[in-house]
């Protein structure tokens, strides 16, 4: 049994689970819905399959002198997998909520929690509870897809499909990328000039500027917001964005061979500028999948790195001025991935003189596209808690070309309305710059 | 040289066999890369072959025949100031 020390990745992901009172991210759930009815035995069969063909399902993770390790099981099958059957909403909620409240106990040799349900409106569910540590929400997508890809084989007697890249490959070389101490002292030296030259960001939540608690910082003259730590539920909430309006994003980013996330992530951060008073820097922060090929992306696991983005909104430029600069920003932040998150907090606060207990971070983005198998859903849930007051996961809907915009927002700062407000904002602002990618900021309108 | 050097860096991005990358394939459209992984493979091309790309040039790295001509260019003008 040959035992591996964590990515980089999942050292952040097991930082939280210890610093936090109620072990936030390290479960994970998601759903994949199907409308045409499912053969439970069938993808039972199936879902033993794929942790077969998924080494990241069979990691499990031991203590070796205080320090978390992790090794892959040879081999690991479920005998039965629970099946439920809600009648009511009501019902059905209160056993996602008991389930997403429970941490996941990843030290017991517990690190994936499959069901298999028939839900209240008549749908057919595959519901998973997984750790952090062994998935990432880029990895979760890689496992349905190859679980529906596997049961569709099963069901039509045809060959499977080639398996998803194994993770430990993947883990050794992340190991070795991580322990370079040269790489990382060029990353600590270019975070340094990168904080010194630039002056502090303000927070700009997707509540906007009147948010009472974010009023009292604004008048002691800070521009970071409080965490919290003891109190800290948060919601979920999901809508979309029509094929339209991403139409016009696809066609964008193919002329300007400017990416789609780095398209929906600037536009994201102006919504956001326009709503806190034309605000000109801030700090979201970006979560990448950090899978830079092919094979990479055809892994499950977890890779994903956080990094804060210092982003400029100069309201007297046009969008595609400063998407320039942004877009040079982002470049250079991509090369330096490799730099601890702890690390470049403690520097943040300590460079602008902030409290640990406060964040510029009022915007944490993902864009994960979503490759469904036709007729299959995929649901992403908030787990209750979150240390950062608005998670947003941009599901892109690569074979219908929607998207569906999960948000994961801090119940004390964040209300449903505020929600509702910030998206319709940002679907407006979205198309008013496609169609006038010249358009100045000063001049995109908002409600 | 270096069209090979870059075909076995394109070939690890890619999952493509080196006989399988063609000089006019796009790193994006045809090879696939997202953002991320168009630097990561220039942080590669930059330490195999020893040289620094600013981001002005790589904006205009589309195609392998975009990059081998450029670092032709970029390791000659190395070469000749030593």
């Amino acid at each position: 049994m040959k035992l591996y020390e964590l990515n980089a990745s999942q050292e952040v992901v097991k930082l939280q689970c210890k610093y936090t009172l109620y072990k936030r991210v390290i479960n994970i759930l998601t759903a994949s819905v199907s409308e045409k009815p499912i053969d439970f035995e069938i993808m039972t069969q199936a879902f033993n399959k794929i942790l077969e063909r998924n080494d990241c399902l069979r990691l499990r993770f031991v203590k070796q002198d205080k320090k978390l390790m992790q090794y892959f099981l040879e081999k690991f099958e479920f005998d039965n997998i629970p099946y439920l059957e809600f009648t009511t909403q009501k019902e059905q909620d209160k056993f996602f909520n008991k389930l997403k409240k429970k941490a996941i106990k990843y030290l017991k040799g517990v690190v994936i929690e499959p069901y298999f349900i028939k839900t209240f409106d008549g749908k057919y569910m595959v519901l998973l509870k997984v750790c952090h540590l062994i998935l990432d929400i880029y990895g979760i997508n890689v496992i349905f897809k190859d679980l529906f890809e596997v049961y569709n084989a099963y069901v039509n007697k045809t060959e499977l499909p080639t398996p998803p890249t194994k993770f430990e490959e993947v883990l050794i070389r992340d190991i070795e990328t991580k322990n370079n101490s040269d790489k990382y002292n060029k990353h600590y030296e270019y975070f340094k000039e990168y904080l010194e030259s630039r002056e502090e960001p303000y927070y700009a939540g997707i509540h906007g500027i009147n948010q009472p608690l974010w009023q009292k910082q604004l008048a002691k003259n800070k521009r970071a917001m409080k965490m919290f730590f003891v109190k800290n539920d948060t919601t979920g909430y999901m809508y979309n964005i029509d094929k339209a309006t991403i139409d016009k994003v696809v066609m964008y980013s193919k002329q300007s061979r400017i990416s789609m996330a780095n398209l929906l992530f600037y536009m994201c951060s102006i919504t956001a500028s326009k709503m806190n008073g034309n605000v000109s820097n801030m700090l979201p922060l970006e979560l990448c999948n950090c899978r830079a090929t092919n094979l990479e992306r055809k892994c499950a696991g977890t890779k994903v790195q956080s990094i804060g983005c210092y982003t400029v909104v100069d309201g007297e430029k046009s969008f595609k001025d400063n998407l320039a600069s942004f877009v040079e920003n982002q470049n250079q932040l991509y090369r330096h991935l490799g730099f601890s998150d702890q690390q470049f907090e403690m520097m943040l606060h300590k460079r602008y003189g902030s409290s640990m207990l406060e964040t510029y971070y009022s915007i944490t983005f993902s864009f994960i596209p979503i490759v469904n198998t036709n007729g299959i859903e995929f649901n992403i849930y908030s787990n209750g808690k979150g240390a950062l007051p608005a998670y947003l996961a941009m599901l892109y809907n690569t074979n219908e070309g929607d998207a569906n915009l999960a948000y994961d927002v801090q119940d004390k700062i964040i209300s449903r309305d505020d929600v509702i407000r910030f998206h319709k904002n940002y679907v407006s602002i979205i198309n008013q710059i496609m169609d006038n990618p010249d358009i100045l900021i000063k001049d995109i309108k908002i409600n | 040289m270096i069209e090979n050097r870059l075909k076995e860096i394109i070939s690890d991005y890619s999952g493509l066999s080196v006989g399988d990358i063609q000089n006019n394939m796009s790193l994006q459209t045809d090879v696939g890369l997202d953002s991320f992984g168009v630097i990561s493979l220039i942080c590669d091309i930059e330490e195999s072959f020893g040289v620094q790309i600013p981001d002005d040039d790589m904006n205009n790295l589309d195609t392998l025949s975009d990059l081998i001509t450029y670092i032709e260019r970029r390791t000659t003008v190395q070469t000749m100031a030593m």
